[in-house]
Parts: C-alpha cells; sequence; structure tokens
C-alpha cells in the first residue's frame, strides 16, 4: 500500500477513508463522528491511519488559513464592533482636489502595520482617539473640531456633547471650540485644565514633559489646577501659557514662538532665526530628527519662510542660503559646511 | 493619562502576532475556517471589553487562548460535534516533529506539500483546493463544478490519500499509545 515513487492516483478509498475526510472538512454529522471515533479504537491500525490522514490535514491547513483569513477585513471588523461610527477626514486642500477620507476609508487601510490613521475604540463609557499621523481632524459630537499631531490621543466619554464637554488627552492638538455657553468646554492633560466657551487654540501636553503649553489663537481660555482651588489664569489671543505640572504653577505671555502652528499649517518663518531655531522647527514639522549642530553652524541666521513645501524643498532653500548640505541617515538629518563664523 | 497599560497600540500589536495563531488553533477543533475566525474575533472583542480588569502584567496570549479553547469546545457541544475521544486523539496526533526551529527542515516541507498537491490530477486538484483553501462546504463544490456531493466526497478522500502516500516521511507517529492506554 505504500509506494513512494510515480504514486499513481489509484490509491483505494474505503468507507472509513471517505468518513474520515469528511470529517476533517467539516462536513462529519454526529453520528459520523461517533463512528469514526467508535472504528478508532477497534485497532492501532486504524489510529495510526486516521493520524496520517489528520497530520496532512494539519500540514495543509495553515497554508488554508493564509488563504483565507485577511487581517485587514479582520481588523476592520473587530474595529467595527468596537468603535463608535465617527468620520474622519484628512487635513484639507494639502492638495487641491485631494479626497477626505472617512472612517470607512481608512479603516481600510489602517491595518498595513504603521500606517498613518486615528485609531479608534469605544468601550462602554469612553471614546478613544490616538493620531499616528499628523494634520487628521477629528469632528467632535459637539461640532468641535480637534487636529491631532502624530502620537495625540484624546478620550472623552458617552455624555460628551450633552451632559458635559470634557476630553483627556495627551500629545498635541489644536482645538475648534465650538461655542455653547451653557456647556463648558474643558480638556484635561494630567491635573492641568483648560477650559474654553468657544475658541482657537493649541495645547500640548507630552508625556514626557512636565508641562502644558496652550498657545492662544482667538476667543478665550481659563487655565487651572485642581489643586489650586480653581485659581485660574486667563489667556488672551497671542499668548501663550506654560502650566507647569510638577510645580502647578501657570506662566503666561506673549507667545514668541511664530511656529507654533507650523506642525498643522506647515507655514513655517524664520526672522533671524538661528540655524539651531530652524532646525527645531523643521524637525518638528516633518517629524524627522538632526544631528546637533557645531559651534560654527550655530552661529548662522535665517530669515525666510515656507509655505507648505516638502522637506527637500526646504533644505533647498536653507542649503543654498547659508551654503550648507544636508544628508539623510536613517531619518536623521546630517548637516555640514563652512559655517557663519 | 489618557492611555493605559493596555492601549489600543498593545490590542492591535496583540491581534497582528495573534489572530492568525489562533485560528490555526481554532480550526483544529471547529475544522471550519468561517467558523474559527469568528470565534477567534469574539475572543479579541471580549478581550478588549474586558481589558480593564485583565491584569496585563500576565501574558495576554494565554488569556486568549484559553478563551478561544473554550469557544471551540462550546460550539462543538452546541453542534452536537464533541466527542471527548476525537478531541483527545488529535491532541495527540498534532505532537509535530522538529520541523518549527528549522527553517531548512520546514521549507523542504512545503515545497513536498506543494509538490504532492500538484501532483494531484486536476479535477481532484480542483476540488481539494476549493474545500481547503476556498473553504467551501462539500455542496458547495458539487454545486460550483457540477458534480454530485458524493464524486466530491471519494476525491477529497482520494487527494488526503495521496498526500498522506507522498508525505509519510513526515508524518511521525505518535497515536499507538493512545490505543494501548486506552485497551
Amino acid at each position: 500500500m505504500y509506494y513512494l515513487h510515480n504514486a499513481t492516483m489509484e490509491e483505494s478509498t474505503t468507507y472509513y477513508d471517505n468518513l474520515i475526510a469528511r470529517y476533517l472538512s467539516g462536513e462529519a454529522t454526529p453520528e459520523q463522528i461517533q463512528e469514526i471515533s467508535d472504528w478508532l479504537v477497534t485497532g492501532p491500525e486504524n489510529l495510526a491511519h486516521f493520524e496520517q490522514l489528520h497530520k496532512v490535514w494539519l500540514l495543509t491547513t495553515r497554508d488554508a488559513i493564509d488563504q483565507n483569513v485577511n487581517l485587514t477585513k479582520e481588523w476592520n471588523q473587530i474595529a467595527t464592533r468596537i468603535k463608535t461610527e465617527v468620520p474622519v477626514k484628512q487635513m484639507p486642500a494639502r492638495k487641491p482636489g485631494q479626497k477626505m477620507l472617512i472612517w470607512a476609508a481608512a479603516a481600510a487601510i489602517l491595518l498595513l502595520t504603521a500606517i498613518p490613521g486615528i485609531y479608534f475604540f469605544l468601550n462602554n463609557q469612553t471614546t478613544l482617539i490616538s493620531a499616528t499621523t499628523s494634520g487628521l481632524i477629528y469632528d467632535l459630537p459637539d461640532g468641535s473640531k480637534i487636529t491631532l499631531k502624530k502620537g495625540a490621543a484624546i478620550e472623552f466619554d458617552k455624555e460628551f456633547g450633552t451632559g458635559n464637554r470634557n476630553i483627556e488627552m495627551t500629545g498635541e492638538a489644536y482645538f475648534e471650540v465650538k461655542h455653547m455657553s451653557e456647556i463648558p468646554f474643558t480638556i484635561s492633560g494630567g491635573e492641568a485644565r483648560i477650559q474654553v466657551l468657544g475658541t482657537q487654540f493649541n495645547v500640548r501636553a507630552l508625556p514626557n514633559e512636565d508641562q502644558v503649553t496652550v498657545v492662544l489663537t482667538s476667543g478665550s481660555v481659563s487655565l487651572w489646577f485642581d489643586a489650586n482651588n480653581k485659581k485660574s489664569t486667563i489667556l488672551k489671543p497671542g499668548e501663550k501659557a506654560e502650566m507647569n505640572l510638577r510645580e502647578k504653577k501657570i506662566e503666561a505671555g506673549v507667545n514668541p514662538d511664530v511656529n507654533y502652528m507650523a506642525w498643522k499649517t506647515r507655514q513655517l518663518r524664520f526672522e533671524n532665526s538661528s540655524l539651531n531655531e530652524v532646525m527645531q522647527a523643521i524637525s518638528a514639522v516633518y517629524e524627522i530628527n538632526y544631528q546637533p549642530l557645531s559651534q560654527s553652524l550655530s552661529a548662522c541666521r535665517l530669515t525666510a519662510s515656507f509655505d507648505n513645501m516638502q522637506l527637500q524643498e526646504v533644505l533647498d532653500v536653507v542649503g543654498s542660503t547659508l551654503d550648507l548640505q544636508f544628508t539623510f541617515d536613517n531619518n536623521t538629518i546630517k548637516i555640514s559646511g563652512q559655517g557663519c563664523n | 493619562m489618557v492611555m493605559q497599560e493596555f492601549n489600543q497600540k498593545f490590542f492591535q500589536e496583540l491581534f497582528e502576532a495573534e489572530f492568525k495563531g489562533l485560528c490555526y488553533f481554532a480550526v483544529r477543533y471547529v475544522k471550519d475556517i468561517d467558523t474559527a475566525r469568528g470565534i477567534v474575533q469574539d475572543a479579541f472583542v471580549q478581550l478588549w471589553e474586558k481589558r480593564e480588569t485583565i491584569d496585563v502584567s500576565r501574558p495576554v496570549k494565554s488569556y486568549l487562548t484559553t478563551s478561544v479553547h473554550n469557544r471551540c469546545l462550546n460550539y462543538l457541544r452546541d453542534s452536537r460535534k464533541y466527542n471527548e475521544r476525537m478531541v483527545e486523539i488529535e491532541h495527540l496526533s498534532e505532537v509535530e516533529g522538529d520541523y518549527g526551529s528549522d527553517l531548512i527542515a520546514q521549507k523542504e516541507l512545503q515545497t513536498a506539500i506543494k509538490n504532492a498537491i500538484e501532483e494531484l490530477p486536476e479535477k481532484c486538484k480542483q476540488i481539494f483546493l476549493l474545500s481547503r483553501n476556498e473553504n467551501l462546504k462539500y455542496q458547495e463544490i458539487a454545486d460550483k463544478l457540477g458534480i454530485s456531493q458524493k464524486t466530491v466526497e471519494t476525491q477529497m478522500s482520494k487527494a488526503l490519500q495521496h498526500l498522506r502516500t507522498r508525505l509519510s516521511a513526515y508524518l511521525p507517529a505518535a497515536l499507538i499509545w493512545f490505543f494501548l492506554l486506552t485497551k
């Protein structure tokens, strides 16, 4: 019965062979399963026979699973089962005619590991949104908009928009808050609290920083720490506040950094800025590292503005202005040149 | 702050790393890939819902495996297909050779499987692949090819016999002990 070479297809199949094949294909009835089970223990040769067919079935099962299980599809189904239905669109007008991405489309590309997108999760209580790429705009249930920077996450509960407008966040985000005088809009970054009635501002609450930074574009916001009996600081447009989480102190003043919103707008403005400042801003906007500058390079200063340009274009301009060369090494920019002494 | 130990990133990484492996684990019980992945999906959804009460210092994979295992047995019971002896026999039969760690042996095995399937007569191969790789039921294959269910049954059986013959070198026996023990 065991011929290994030039096997022909004349192997005879017995009643039990067919039954076992049925069983392994998921076609056997409860009665047939019992029949196989009983037959198997009537002799070791039956067991040995079953074992070989079972092993063959196992050997071809991994392939079968690879063919049948599409991880992207499975993930989307899981995501649908645990998330809220919320529309997400990508930052508008980066390229003319760029289509808006709604959640369904975002979900379809979500899984190809480290894909840009926003992840949503819902349990009974809260919605958690975290951005894996910068510039994605999220519409909150109350009509407010949040633009999330890569790595930012926000969380809010079911009552958001009706019972409260409370948001917890980490990372950096730009808020455009809809006016709603009856329900204040409150953001928590650790113990820091930022409350608004309707306004536009940028919040940075990075997990590795001891402070929450707020820059106000328009309207007004009130800032406080829970520990300080709601003693609050009011911020005016164009001002920036640094909320020190350790000392529970708030320092407010004119915002000196014109590029604080560049991660969102990709508009960079430099006025006699040091090369260090320039590289810092570029690094933040294009999510790239740079090697520390030599002393002679640090002396270089630049006046220029860039409006939504590609990294390479920006570097070309900086390089030809200051006579510098930029090389890339593993997502890190290396800068070389004579310097500006 | 916002992010917990068990956050969505962790959940997604877990999903990517374990989903297919758990499908393989489940299909060994339920014999049907659609059923298996439904069960694994349920286990992941439940894991997410219970994430706040799960001790993440312990391996979440073993939580998932247990969950899938129980769901498989429940499914078999509900569909009256649970047979304790079969579960036990198949469990013993699974004891694999050491191919898992030996990449060359694994590759050789993959080639052998592929060749053995290629050798099947056209019709037989077509039926076998529709059943295994397309996960079609006997009746669906019969309808699709305009043949009888009986033909599908015979051809499936023949395909398995052929593969068994061709791959016998890779099928170490373990079950004989089961027979001796149950005597």
